[in-house]
């Protein structure tokens, strides 16, 4: 599904099964779905016998942080791993947030949306080995360096400092490609293995069906 | 130490700490953005004694009730505490990883007041700190390195592996030097300082630019050949006074023409000077 995604990121998975039912899944409670929209219902629109969903606490009050969401995560996280009850031991955690652009939108401030972060990646990546991936939009918008503190660009640039791998993907410059849908820059920030510091490669991709193709910029083949 | 998003500057640090663990000092890290796995790795184990790592990364703000180090902690009398506790008969370096963490839940003010007390408190010897440049506003990053003897800013260099570093150091007697280095860190962590400061390159490609040709790459030409350059000096402008003008003026030669002047009937001919009342 994604071959040239793993070998540009040097990873390989053990083992993968093609056709994963994400209905299954939740089920049998490997998969833990935070539908925002739907909960955010129950605090806004609040409704008797419907109990409010305390992770989305933040929408009363958008001052008070996300320390409610980041409680959620992690008893999430804890019920998951821990294997009680019979339940299958799954391998390591996968946190993923789509978007986390939007809590900026709901009103809570850059600040805190980097410590909920923070908070994540302590939890999910040091003290259980697993991994995070966050989406984060970003308009490019020129706010200047005095402007707005709490802006988008801030949550990037500080999001940018938190992690060890950035795919900034943009649509091509000039313009809407049938075959190529975008470019995508992929930004090591730890130090490998081989002692490279910051290193950067950029691509080109093609959205399929079932995964995305990368290649080299120039090298589609629709152009070859 | 100051960086950006596009440069770490987190090995150069990691190599500050090796130098120092290396010179024997008493080393306190204030680990706020990265674990002390993350930090440790690569850094010299022989003497744990003297690195007292402080974990302020798995709860620096209270929600879990670990009981680590917080950022609420970061005042004069809580680091004189931790640092008096653990060390040893030499005052101790402070290691803050990072100064950004802490601004982002202190006012600049407050942490500029603890940095300066603990400067001249004497129970650290020195005080090094990471601060994102780019996560504050100019007056905040222009405050808190205001303090520091020292100001490293580090940014992407030339090839991968390098990295420029623009230093400002502040003796005790005002003197203030400034100056840029290419450095890269190799794997044990030690720095290599590159010969060449990166403003010499610069200065070698700015008479390259002005040596271009303007005329090289336009879709008419506007060179001259051998001979037409010799016709354009051959010219002579038409109101320049040149030597063989003023002679050909004042030897007036044959049939060179004179205006001769008949008045008739007509022409009023006075002769008087019609400019004689004029008082001038």
């Amino acid at each position: 599904m994604f071959t040239e995604l793993n070998s540009i990121l040097n990873s390989t998975p053990d083992s993968f099964t093609k056709g994963v039912s994400l209905a299954q899944a939740k089920e049998k409670g490997q998969l833990i779905f935070l539908e925002g929209l739907k909960e955010s219902l129950s605090i806004l629109i609040p409704q008797e016998g419907h109990t409010e969903n305390q992770a989305m606490d933040f929408l009363r009050d958008p001052t008070v942080g996300l320390r409610s969401l980041y409680k959620f995560v992690q008893s999430s996280l804890n019920s998951s791993s821990s294997g009680e009850d019979g339940t299958e031991e799954w391998g390591p955690s996968v946190l993923l947030v789509d978007d986390i652009s939007v809590l900026l939108s709901l009103g809570v401030s850059a600040r805190a949306v980097l410590d909920f972060s923070h908070y994540c990646k302590a939890t999910v990546c040091s003290q259980l080995q697993g991994n995070m991936v966050m989406l984060v939009r970003c308009d490019g918008e020129d706010e200047g360096d005095d402007g707005d503190d709490e802006g988008s660009e801030l949550l990037l640039r500080g999001l940018t400092h938190q992690c060890s791998l950035t795919l900034h993907v943009q649509g091509l410059p000039t313009g809407y490609c049938r075959d190529i849908h975008g470019q995508v820059e992929v930004c090591w920030r730890r130090r490998q293995g081989d002692g490279q510091h910051t290193q950067k490669k950029l691509f080109q991709y093609k959205v399929h069906d079932k995964g995305a193709s990368f290649f080299a910029r120039g090298t589609s083949s629709a152009v070859l | 130490m100051t960086n950006s998003s596009s440069c770490t500057g987190r090995h150069l640090l990691k190599s500050f700490i090796n130098a120092a663990l290396n010179r024997e000092e008493n080393i306190h890290v204030l680990g706020f953005e990265v674990s002390e796995e993350e930090l440790g790795e690569g850094l010299n184990t022989s003497a744990p004694q003297r690195l007292h790592f402080h974990n302020a990364y798995s709860d620096p703000l209270g929600w879990t009730d670990h009981l680590t180090f917080t950022v609420h902690q970061f005042c004069l009398d809580e680091l004189t505490h931790l640092v008096k506790q653990t060390s040893q008969s030499k005052p101790a370096t402070l290691v803050i990883d990072s100064l950004s963490w802490i601004l982002r839940h202190q006012s600049p003010p407050a942490v500029c007041k603890t940095l300066q007390q603990l400067k001249r408190g004497g129970a650290v010897r020195a005080i090094i700190g990471l601060l994102h440049a780019d996560m504050h506003q100019k007056g905040t990053v222009g405050s808190v390195c205001h303090l520091a003897t020292s100001v490293i800013t580090v940014a992407p260099g030339m090839k991968g592996d390098e990295a420029v570093a623009k230093i400002t150091k502040r003796s005790k007697s005002g003197k203030v030097m400034q100056y840029e280095e290419i450095f890269s860190i190799k794997d044990d962590l030690t720095v290599i300082v590159q010969s060449k400061p990166s403003h010499l390159e610069h200065k070698q490609t700015d008479p390259e630019e002005q040596q271009m040709d303007p005329t090289a790459h336009l879709t008419f030409n506007l060179r001259l050949s051998d001979t037409e350059r010799k016709a354009k000096e051959k010219l002579a402008l038409p109101f320049v006074f040149s030597k063989e003008k003023k002679t050909a003026l004042l030897h007036s030669g044959q049939g060179s023409g004179r205006i001769l002047y008949e008045p008739d009937a007509n022409d009023d001919y006075d002769q008087e000077d019609p400019d004689d009342d004029l008082d001038v």
